[in-house]
């Protein structure tokens, strides 16, 4: 069991508030982190963006727990950390030379049937349409929103992950 | 047969959290919120390290000499604009024509043998110099340096600069720039070299809390005497640092973030910066500041009269979606700068140029009459594939002209006394 997360001194609102977020914290960080390890494919910068999501989360933790589905406000705030994060990588990368692509754990798969080297096939935003719309029931418009594209672009980048699965491992795509 | 949910849900459990990760949450919390309380309590610090800058500097700097003249006639590198592409500097035309490469007409003996790159030019604002980061193979090491040189390709000055990535920002006297020593997040103190072109140096230490930011180098003000950094304005001479109204990063009721532009108009006298309340234009100083657009800016631009301002923006066009004000309950997330406008400082008017893409803005033609932009744009019906490129286009939105592909940004070279030789 984790400390109080605020001082016993904190007013009882704030107090109150602060151990509602850690039960929230608690009943989602592990999905969440391994949603965000299949979009990403490294454990630290997947626990690094789920905490930036929870911190962003807190921070307006008086109108984000009184919603329908904090949840679902949990996971946009996540991917959009993700998708910024994307592009800024992306453009570091564009505008700097010598660097290379960072390595991830889908990478190393050495077994050319496991799941690990169809994920390592995929762009990082592959990666994410596919959890979005297949794990979490985003429509393509939600995930759009999301990954700030069209709904178009999401159908496709979907597309391109499933021909993937389909080329290595019989799969039911109904 | 097994469906893709069912395989990536049985893909994702075979990893988990360490132990311990809310209190890692907690220290992270602790550690942002302690930034900050640094952030606010650091100006007696910073107070007395700009103290102590100036006394060293007083006591080691000589003079700098006056620029030496340049002729600029067939100068391999009086060309307009300054891209990197690939990773190789080339300086153009305003229409793109005779591009120039720059590592082919710098030379520099550093006894590397390997392949030399070049990038994040920068011109000064007499248009005589172009600052550039460099990047020699040596062996099993990487050399890297900032350039400065006139427009003949020769080495004004080089000086170390371990890494690479952020912009290089020129002293208004254009006898001085500064830059980030370092490059990246962490925690500590972060330097600022300022580096003479007649080589002298000086190391300007920020207080903790204080990191690079995200949009680039450090600004001269226009009198020279002062440092933008972050959201610090830092004299120079010891006087007392102050935070800034202009020059911020926001965040949008969705989380989505986005650092305004800060611009300082030709003669010096103005500045328009970006807010959530839409595009702002005030005194150099930040006083009298004034709305002129109700969309924000990520970039912007004066025109050489002062009269319009080109603005990369991520508006709707009727109000800017970052203000909380406009916040409709829709969850927000693009934040790119994905209109480019121009607005007239006067009356606020503004036409739409493009949109669609993500944008910088480079200038204005030295007559006024056109906008160079870099665009980064997806092209359409193939998802991830993206097209660079910079264009050339008249303040009314007519005639736009592709001038390079494979880059989109640049730097454009100022006009005037010294630089007024552009093609």
């Amino acid at each position: 069991m984790t400390e109080p997360i605020v001082a016993l001194d904190a007013p009882v609102d704030e107090l109150e508030a602060s151990r509602t977020f850690e039960v929230f914290y608690q009943a989602e960080a592990r999905t969440l982190f391994r949603r965000l390890w299949l979009v990403t494919g490294n454990r630290a910068e997947a626990e690094e963006l789920m905490q930036d999501a929870f911190l962003k989360v807190w921070e307006r933790w008086d109108r984000v727990g009184g919603m329908d589905d904090p949840t679902g406000y949990l996971y946009r705030t996540a991917m959009n950390l993700f998708r910024k994060r994307y592009r800024r990588a992306v453009l570091a990368i564009r505008r700097t030379v010598g660097l290379t692509p960072p390595s991830d754990d889908f990478s190393d798969a050495d077994d050319r049937q496991t799941v690990r080297h169809v994920l390592a096939t995929l762009p990082p935003r592959q990666r994410a349409a596919l959890v979005l719309t297949e794990m979490l029931g985003f429509t393509t418009k939600e995930a759009g929103d999301a990954l700030g594209v069209t709904d178009a672009t999401i159908r496709s980048l979907t597309r391109h992950g499933r021909d993937a699965f389909r080329r290595v491992m019989e799969v039911d795509d109904a | 047969m097994p469906r893709i949910p069912d395989i990536l849900e049985r893909e994702s459990r075979t990893v988990d959290l360490e132990p311990g990760d809310f209190e890692r949450l907690l220290h992270r919390r602790e550690r942002k919120q302690r930034n900050r309380r640094i952030r606010a309590g650091a100006l007696g610090i910073i107070v007395a390290l700009a103290m102590g800058f100036v006394f060293v500097r007083s006591l080691t700097s000589a003079p700098i000499p006056a620029n030496p003249p340049v002729e600029p006639a067939m100068a391999p590198l009086s060309g307009a604009i300054a891209y990197d592409r690939q990773g190789h500097i080339y300086v153009a035309g305003l229409d793109g024509s005779n591009p120039v490469a720059v590592d082919d007409v710098v030379a520099i003996d550093d006894e590397c043998p390997g392949e030399v790159y070049t990038n994040n030019p920068s011109w000064s604002p007499d248009g005589r110099y172009l600052a550039f980061r460099r990047s020699a193979e040596c062996g099993d090491r990487t050399r890297r340096d900032v350039v400065i040189a006139d427009v003949q390709g020769n080495v004004v000055e080089v000086f170390p600069a371990p890494k690479l990535g952020y912009e290089i920002g020129w002293s208004p006297d254009s006898t001085r720039v500064a830059v980030w020593d370092e490059y990246g997040g962490r925690d500590g103190t972060y330097t600022i070299g300022i580096h003479g072109i007649d080589g002298s140096e000086a190391q300007f230490e920020m207080p903790r809390g204080w990191a690079p930011s995200w949009s680039g180098g450090p600004i001269w003000t226009p009198d020279g005497d002062s440092l933008i950094v972050s959201e610090l304005e830092v004299p120079l001479d010891g006087g007392t640092p102050r935070e800034i109204p202009f020059h911020g990063t926001f965040l949008d009721r969705s989380g989505g973030g986005w650092q305004g532009a800060l611009a300082y108009s030709p003669d010096g006298s103005q500045m328009a910066y970006g807010t959530p309340e839409g595009l702002m234009v005030a005194r150099a100083d930040g006083s009298d500041p004034r709305v002129v657009s109700d969309d924000g800016a990520h970039t912007a631009a004066w025109s050489p009269n002062g009269d319009l301002i080109a603005v990369a923006s991520n508006g709707d066009g009727v109000g800017n979606v970052a203000n909380p004000e406009n916040y409709t309950g829709e969850w927000l997330t693009e934040q790119s700068p994905n209109r480019l406008r121009v607005v007239n400082v006067e009356t606020g008017v503004a036409t739409l140029l493009v949109e669609g893409a993500w944008f910088e803005v480079i200038g204005f033609s030295p007559e006024g009459d056109r906008i160079l932009y870099g665009e980064h744009r997806e092209v359409e019906g193939q998802p991830d594939t993206w097209l660079d490129s910079i264009w050339s286009i008249g303040i009314d939105g007519s005639d736009a002209r592709q001038i390079a592909v494979g880059t989109h940004t640049g730097d454009l070279r100022p006009a005037g006394p010294g630089g007024g030789d552009q093609p």
